[in-house]
């Protein structure tokens, strides 16, 4: 393996000064969201949402928790990709096609097979609520 | 970058309400208004358990009790040793934490906790109340498991597996070795922080020393018989360091039913119980491990030193009103990852909600995913998908998870890729933010 070349290989795949990255990824350093905005943003959508009440939204909303464990970040060329301009249609027909082994991937068909398609549904439906 | 960050955190809002909004709607009927929750420890668990808690149930007072201002992470330390990162991308602070989610954040430990009254103690003297406490303190290692291995050995012979000085240590000495030195590990057996984490740094040594130090060897001395995603670990080390050869920059040897004894600390040679000896020139003995000492003082754990929870709603066996989540708890056969302790918070936050609001907490759902890497070019990786079975009892979903398929070197470059941008996402889900400085 040639070091120095591998090296520039992985900044190419993302290893990024902390202060490119903080401009790639949207975030800063010292955030100071008001309070009084998250009081607001808390309040107004409270309203505007459905209540999720049944036990498969609940089942759901846990499940999808999960998937901000990858997905919270983008801009960066190697993070998985973001699912916040995703449909739901389009995340549902991914995740099916990730469990039966018709969309190639690396970790996403292991994963998907861990859940019904009831669920898969779910949680794409969740997730393309934007 | 302030109006950037929050039309970013507007955009996270807007997309996912699901993540941060339906708290009370998830939740219809009681609010927990008055409730105060308290989460001891700022690692992987106790920081995604406070982000959410305030997420689920935005009128709940979430208090965070963290003794250090900035965290260095264990994910990515590995990658020091082959020069991929450096300490100051491994830190992360928790002012994302309390100014964008408005969590009281206390730096400070807590030196005592009293379940019957529902208070703890901090080591300044203050005392708290609460409703609910959620408790993530890591680990502590059990020291002279190896006569002669503790704290103050800890100094001249690392472990590195609390990342910061110990990790620079470490590094410092590989670096000072003579070409041709002998850089020796010792892996500890089950159950102990980060299963892969021994071999992916073996990898990274591998990679540096093969660069700058041709001639030096590392070896792995393990008290298990096998290791996590040892096909992997051992395809790629065939490939790259000779692994298997005569002549391999990487060894690994199961000593399981021959353990350590000794350490001579003068020498840096360790010897075995059938009396084999092995000399190196950089020693990294990575010890046993059991729960943080505050949940061992209070009375959380069993006898093997973790802490028994109801998976069910996290609950502490011991004490109905202490949530433990973490490397400190027993999820097995959950991984103790800090990808598991962000979904075991997540979980944790779920029920606790339900708790207050005097509701059935919605089963929970767990997902591990660790990624290592055997080169810069070079990720594989490790998923299980958790659920409870029909005992309330921690469960692998069968025909789930698993490992990377191996033998493809475009995959293997994928996920060195996804080892990289899955752990940043892993720590803004986590800490609200990505680095601090
Ligand atoms: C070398 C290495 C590599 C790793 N790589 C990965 C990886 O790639 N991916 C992965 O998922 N995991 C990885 N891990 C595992 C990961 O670091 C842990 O599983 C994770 O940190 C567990 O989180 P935690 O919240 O349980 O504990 P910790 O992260 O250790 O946090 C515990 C916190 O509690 C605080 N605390 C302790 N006692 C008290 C007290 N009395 N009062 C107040 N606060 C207290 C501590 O200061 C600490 O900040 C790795 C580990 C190592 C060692």
């Amino acid at each position: 393996m040639k070091s120095r070349l591998a090296r520039a290989a992985y900044r190419r795949l993302g290893g990024h000064s902390a202060a490119k990255l903080t401009r790639l990824n949207g975030y800063d350093h010292q955030p100071k969201y008001p309070r009084l905005l998250i009081k607001l943003l808390f309040a107004i959508t409270a309203g505007v949402l459905p209540a999720w009440q049944t036990q498969a939204d609940t089942t759901a909303q846990a499940i999808a928790f999960n998937c901000r464990n990858c997905h919270t970040t983008d801009g960066a060329a190697t993070a998985p990709p973001t699912l916040d301009n995703l449909s739901a249609p389009r995340i549902r027909e991914s995740l099916l096609a990730f469990k039966y082994d018709q969309k190639p991937a690396t970790i996403m068909p292991r994963i998907a097979k861990g859940y019904s398609d009831t669920e898969l549904a779910a949680v794409a439906d969740l997730l393309g609520r934007h | 970058m302030a109006a950037c960050s929050r039309r970013r955190f507007l955009q996270f809002a807007a997309a996912s309400p699901a993540a941060l909004l339906s708290g009370c709607s998830l939740f219809p009927g009681k609010s927990c208004s008055k409730a105060h929750v308290v989460v001891v420890g700022g690692g992987f668990g106790g920081a995604t358990a406070a982000k959410y808690l305030r997420l689920l149930a935005p009128e709940l007072r979430v208090t965070l009790i963290e003794p250090k201002t900035s965290y260095i992470t264990c994910p990515g330390s590995n990658w020091l040793f082959a020069d991929l990162t450096d300490i100051r991308q491994l830190t992360v602070n928790y002012r994302a934490l309390s100014s964008g989610y408005d969590i009281k954040l206390i730096t400070d430990s807590v030196s005592r906790i009293d379940p019957a009254g529902r208070r703890l103690t901090l080591a300044g003297g203050q005392t708290l109340g609460y409703d609910r406490l959620v408790l993530s303190p890591g680990i502590d290692f059990h020291w002279n498991t190896l006569p002669g291995y503790d704290a103050a050995t800890a100094e001249i012979y690392p472990h590195a597996w609390q990342a910061g000085p110990q990790t620079l240590l470490l590094q410092r000495q590989i670096q000072a070795m003579p070409d041709g030195g002998m850089v020796l590990i010792s892996a500890p057996a089950e159950p102990y922080r980060c299963p892969p984490g021994p071999y992916e740094r073996a990898s990274m040594i591998a990679c540096w020393l093969q660069q700058h130090k041709p001639r030096s060897k590392v070896m792995i001395l393990d008290a298990k018989t096998g290791f996590s995603k040892q096909k992997l670990f051992e395809a790629g080390w065939a490939k790259y360091f000779g692994y298997g050869g005569g002549d391999s920059m990487l060894e690994w040897h199961s000593i399981a039913d021959n353990p350590l004894i000794e350490l001579d600390t003068a020498t840096g040679t360790l010897y075995t119980d059938f009396g084999d000896k092995f000399q190196g020139q950089v020693l990294n003995i990575i010890p046993p491990q059991q729960a943080g000492r505050i949940a061992r003082e209070s009375g959380l754990t069993d006898t093997d030193g973790w802490c028994p929870v109801n998976a069910m709603d996290s609950s502490s066996r011991f004490e109905k009103h202490i949530h433990v989540i973490g490397d400190a708890a027993r999820y097995a056969p959950i991984p103790k990852s800090a990808f598991a302790a962000n979904s075991e918070a997540k979980a944790c936050a779920l029920a606790v909600v339900s708790l207050l609001k005097q509701q059935a907490p919605p089963d929970p759902q767990w997902l591990n995913a660790c990624y290592s890497l055997i080169t810069p070019e070079h990720g594989i990786s490790v998923a299980g998908v958790y659920g409870l079975n029909a005992e309330q009892r921690v469960e692998t979903v069968k025909g789930a998870g698993g490992l990377s398929r191996g033998n493809d070197e475009r995959e293997e470059r994928l996920e060195a890729g996804y080892a990289l941008g899955v752990y940043r996402s892993l720590v803004v889900d986590s800490f609200g933010s990505a680095y601090s400085t």
